[in-house]
């Protein structure tokens, strides 16, 4: 039933798709050909550094031309690659399982060797459909060995991070819920969506990634809007129930992912700018790429900004009042339809955002929202449906939860979000309404 | 076009043996969304723990079939219980976030490669048909003509021992839900405070409803491993609850038929799709810029989505059902 | 003003918390809050037994969610109360059902697509045939089911939906559904059938006939709790009031009693926005009550309803 096909370039389905989505269109005529380059769909993927101590600074240098060894756990060899000039390998797997990746040292340059604790090379278990990633470091060896209490900042760093992405797209999932009770099971697309334009202005047009995030942002935000007026205030206004229209949410996802598959195909992709970051900026025991950083800092920028206008602005009053108590608002001479269409613009534009970020920290691909989609509703549920202040705190421990299950249970990254998945279930046994959720009345 | 073939083959596939699997999967749907109004996203789940109950001792530790088909009804009693101890009580959303989290967990430590010796990871488990092949009157590897279409005995013989399992879920489901048992669970399902206020233990109607549901769903996914002989964790993703959704909903939800009538109907134009823009792109009837041989297999995911959000809007009712009938109310 | 005050409730002295001769409910300090708003907070109350007790109040007066407690559709914050003997502060709302202890709601749950009938089915207790195990099998609930269905009968009789006994109840008028709801509440054999607003929705052709119902409930020797705006039925029907006031009994006795009573007037002119107090004094005032007694339940007063019910009562009162 999944017969994922890869294709790399651009093929004019995904033009035609974006298209739709886009005025901003440069035309690509039926001319070109795709050639379908089938990758197996799980590979092992890294770069090889040389590193050297120069007054006490770290530089680390891409190595080309080395070779990786990838063989089986009993050393049978299944495959090997040349890194190219920055130092980057992608090794393909035929199907999952347990590797050791290890670096041939007779292909190294003069001088340099592998460092003493990466001579044996590297297990990794790659799941399927996964890229697992192992980096090298040569020279000298001042690559720390560190045990796990050590690496325990930076998994906290790593969760903090995902939680960020998590906090900006499930805030407009948790607005939508509390202004309409729609729980949207569409808004993983959403994030896809605003992750997949970007990626067409940026790799297949070429513009540079900001003003392409810029307008994937806005087209996100116009895409709201459209479903707003077009599709959900049409059932709100024929009174469908809320069982039917998450229903409906249900199939417009299914139909989306795989337009999705469809247009974009089944890779994995990265953007054009900023993705490959060696030199990664020290914060204590932490280290972050620079793109993180930015990832981080602007993700707090948004919410920061939507919390406020929750708060003080008239209009995110506004908002607040409709998701306390519809009715009221609207007797009180709110417009609701109004409100209920800025949130869908604001939860568009979020989404859109944060498929943009997910997508410059963890690759572009079709269902990538989806994925995200539990991890957002972990988030929203164990913040207490509807409150957007627990959505950020469900969407933090959800965050952590996944990147410190990693550093529990090691080796077990293809279980990655079952850690957060657990918690969700577990609290809500202990606290059914969610950490800030107040008392339901059952009556 | 060879259209006389597509015609076949997707009659072929509104009845075959994976049909029937998924049959049963949305019959035990049925008993939560249609009759008792649980919303259950993770029907998945149970018919992986099905399949996999079966499949891991038969496979991995050699049990007898008649030792292993007990822990297929232990095990999703447990599951059952175990989504529905912390949810029944919330509010509805709760339950379908919980259910569609709960069965992605089955599925990604089915697929974890940390649990290949158990599971066979995502290759997963095969070679734990036996019982069902010396079951089998019919010669297992001849092939036999249906129509058009020709397939091998194995086959076939699960074709019966599906659609016999329906029939005979189909008589239990239409038994229990004439009786006081069956009022409950749609008195529910209209209100369940009401059902409270005369005195009804909601909550243990709900579970009852939830075990019952989830056995019939994991037998599903037992017959929907058997009949392709391999237990994968592929099958049994969140489109295998989206797809049984919009069986029911297209069959009309809470009626005995409506998983049966359903399955024929959406298998029957999913196929008939696939295999048209099959021989069309193959035989270049289309532009490639449009549709191609690589990205065809797309479009009937899209359809089934569309589907099932126009049913819901349009024909709650399913589409031969009363307007009066239908379960998820327009008020 | 027909009640008969020389009755049961002669020696009772008319204030909050009066204690009763043989009171079939008995609740002491039940509280609940929402957020920092406390909607109910009654130190205590009794129910005659085999009485009609009207419970009145401004909207948002605690009266649903009192309702909602009592019957275990809502867990208080404290408070314990006791039914017919039995401690029943804490048990689930189907458990309180099967004591005796029946409800209605203010917005009528009839089961839209069951038959009038199986609605009332529904109603009966202990059925054979809801055990999941002896469902498939008709013999066994059979004599059971036609035992309950002859009682159905017979009420649908008695409240004048025979005619309707196949059609969905969702096709039933506002209400023919009220008198469903108390007629399937009937089904169970209630000591105590607690009646939420009764008289909402009900056009005035079918009022009259609703009261003689209830009356005839007391007859029967049930006991009758209801919550009612409609000043003239309460009092038509009621032996004797209760009054709620931001969740606190404020003042009990019959409705003669009640309607002289200052707290009482202070409660609902307090809450009626549209009065101007101090051109007025009391008498003016108690005639302004007097003549507004539909106004006042129900259009005057929703001001103060509408806040306390956003987050106390449940959606759509009044």
């Amino acid at each position: 039933m999944n017969g994922l096909v890869t294709s790399r370039l651009l093929t004019p389905q995904r033009a035609l798709l974006l298209g739709l989505g886009l005025a901003v269109l440069s035309f690509v005529g039926p001319g070109q050909q795709a050639h379908a380059q089938e990758d197996p769909p799980q590979s092992i993927a890294g770069r090889v550094f040389n590193q050297t101590l120069e007054d006490g600074e770290r530089i680390r240098e891409p190595v080309a031309d080395v070779v990786i060894l990838v063989e089986t756990e009993t050393g049978e060899a299944i495959s090997e690659a040349v890194t190219d000039v920055d130092g980057s390998y992608v090794v393909p797997v035929p199907e999952p399982g347990t590797f050791v990746v290890r670096i041939d040292e007779t292909s190294l340059p003069e001088g340099v060797e592998v460092a003493d604790d990466q001579k044996e090379g590297e297990t990794v278990i790659v799941g399927a459909n996964q890229r697992e990633n192992r980096t090298f470091f040569l020279g000298d060896s001042s690559r720390d060995t560190k045990g796990k209490w050590e690496l325990l900042p930076q998994t906290l760093a790593n969760g903090l991070k995902l939680a960020m992405i998590i906090a900006i797209t499930s805030l407009g999932l948790s607005l939508i819920f509390g202004t309409t009770g729609l729980s949207n099971f569409a808004h993983g697309e959403m994030v896809t969506f605003g992750a997949l334009v970007a990626y067409f202005l940026n790799r297949e047009i070429g513009w540079h990634l900001i003003p392409a995030a810029i307008v994937a942002v806005a087209v996100s935000a116009l895409v709201g809007i459209g479903l707003e007026t077009g599709l959900w205030r049409r059932l709100r206004n024929s009174k469908t129930s809320l069982t039917s229209m998450m229903i409906v949410s249900i199939g417009a996802a299914l139909a989306a992912r795989y337009l999705f598959l469809f247009f974009y195909g089944g890779t994995q992709e990265a953007y054009g700018q900023y993705t490959l970051q060696p030199d990664a900026v020290d914060i204590g025991p932490i280290a972050l790429a620079p793109r993180s950083l930015w990832v981080m800092s602007l993700s707090a920028l948004m919410i920061v900004g939507v919390a406020l206008f929750l708060l003080r602005a008239r209009f995110g009053k506004a908002i607040r009042a409709v998701s306390d108590n519809p009715d009221l608002a609207s007797s009180s001479g709110i417009d609701t339809d109004r409100v209920i269409l800025i949130v869908w613009a604001l939860g568009g534009a979020l989404a859109g955002l944060g498929g943009v970020f997910y997508g410059l920290e963890f690759n572009v691909k079709w269902d990538m929202g989806f994925t995200l989609l539990l991890l957002m509703f972990a988030a929203i549920t164990l913040g207490g449906l509807g409150n957007p202040f627990g959505a950020l705190v469900g969407s933090l421990v959800v965050g952590i939860f996944v990147e410190l299950w990693t550093w529990v249970v090691p080796n077990a990254n293809d279980l990655k979000t079952v850690g957060a998945l657990i918690a969700l279930i577990v609290i809500l046994l202990v606290r059914p309404n969610g950490l800030l959720g107040s008392r339901e009345r059952i009556g | 076009m060879n259209w006389s073939l597509i015609v076949w083959n997707a009659l072929y596939t509104g009845i075959n043996a994976a049909a029937a699997g998924y049959c049963l999967v949305a019959s035990g749907l049925n008993v939560h969304v249609g009759y008792t109004g649980l919303l259950n996203f993770g029907q998945a789940g149970f018919a992986a723990v099905g399949a996999y109950a079966f499949a891991i001792p038969v496979a991995t530790y050699g049990w007898e079939w008649y030792w292993a088909l007990p822990l297929v009804f232990v095990a999703s009693i447990l599951f059952a219980l175990l989504l529905g101890l912390p949810t029944l009580r919330l509010r509805a959303d709760y339950l379908a976030i919980v259910t569609i989290a709960a069965a992605e967990i089955v599925r990604f430590f089915l697929n974890s490669v940390r649990f290949t010796w158990l599971t066979g990871g995502s290759d997963g488990r095969n070679q734990f048909t036996g019982f069902f092949q010396d079951l089998n009157p019919l010669e297992n590897n001849a092939r036999y003509k249906l129509g058009a279409q020709s397939i091998d005995g194995y086959r076939l013989f699960m074709l019966f021992v599906g659609w016999g399992l329906v029939a005979l879920i189909a008589l239990l489901v239409w038994a229990l839900m004439r009786s006081p048992w069956g009022r409950v669970l749609k008195s529910i399902r209209e209100d369940e405070d009401a059902a409270r206020a005369l005195g009804k233990n909601v909550l243990m109607f709900k579970m009852q409803s939830l075990i019952l549901g989830g056995l019939i769903g994991s037998l599903g996914g037992l017959i929907l491993s058997s009949q392709q002989q391999s237990a994968q964790s592929g099958q049994f993703a969140t489109t295998l609850t989206f797809f049984c959704f919009t069986i029911i909903v297209l069959g009309g939800l809470g009626r005995v038929k409506g998983p049966i009538v359903g399955t024929i109907i959406f298998f029957f134009l999913i196929q008939l799709i696939d295999n048209t823009l099959e021989q069309a792109t193959r035989r270049d009837k289309i532009p490639e810029w449009l549709v191609d041989q690589n990205n065809y297999g797309q479009i009937k995911f899209v359809v089934a989505g569309l589907a099932l959000a126009a049913l819901v809007v349009f024909r709650p009712q399913g589409i031969f059902g009363d307007r009066r009938e239908q379960v998820f109310d327009v008020r | 003003m027909s009640v008969d005050t020389t009755s049961v409730f002669a020696g009772v002295t008319p204030e909050p918390g009066a204690a009763k001769p043989d009171p079939i409910l008995v609740a002491d300090s039940v509280r609940r809050q929402f957020g920092g708003l406390v909607a109910v907070d009654v130190i205590h109350a009794e129910i005659q037994r085999n009485q009609i007790t009207a419970l009145i109040g401004p909207n948002g007066a605690g009266k649903t969610t009192f309702f909602n407690l009592l019957t275990g559709f809502d867990e208080p914050d404290g408070g314990t109360w006791t039914f017919d003997g039995h401690s029943v502060g804490g048990t689930s709302a189907y458990k309180v059902a099967r004591l005796g202890m029946v409800r209605t709601f203010q917005l009528t749950k009839s089961l839209a697509r069951l038959s009038v009938l199986e609605n009332m089915r529904l109603g009966a207790g202990s059925q054979r045939g809801e055990r999941l195990f002896a469902g498939p099998f008709r013999w066994l609930w059979r004599g059971q089911e036609q035992d309950i269905t002859e009682r159905a009968d017979e009420l649908l009789a008695r409240f004048r939906l025979d005619q309707m006994r196949d059609e969905f109840a969702g096709n039933l008028s506002g209400g023919q559904r009220k008198l469903l709801e108390m007629a399937r509440a009937l089904m169970t054999d209630p000591t105590l059938i607690m009646l939420d607003e009764p008289m909402a929705g009900v056009n005035p052709a079918l009022k009259q006939s609703l009261l003689d119902h209830i009356k005839q409930l007391k007859d029967e020797g049930r006991t009758v709790l209801f919550v009612e705006h409609d000043m003239d039925m309460v009092h038509e029907i009621s032996d004797w009031v209760l009054v709620m006031a931001e969740g606190r009994l404020i003042a009990e006795g019959t409705a003669a009693q009640i309607s002289g009573n200052q707290q009482v007037i202070d409660a609902y002119l307090g809450a009626h926005h549209d009065v101007d107090l101090g051109a007025m004094d009391d008498q003016e005032a108690m005639e302004k009550l007097g003549l507004d007694a539909d106004d006042l339940g129900v259009e005057a007063l929703a001001h103060i309803g509408e806040t306390a019910r956003g987050v106390g009562e449940p959606e759509g009162s009044a």
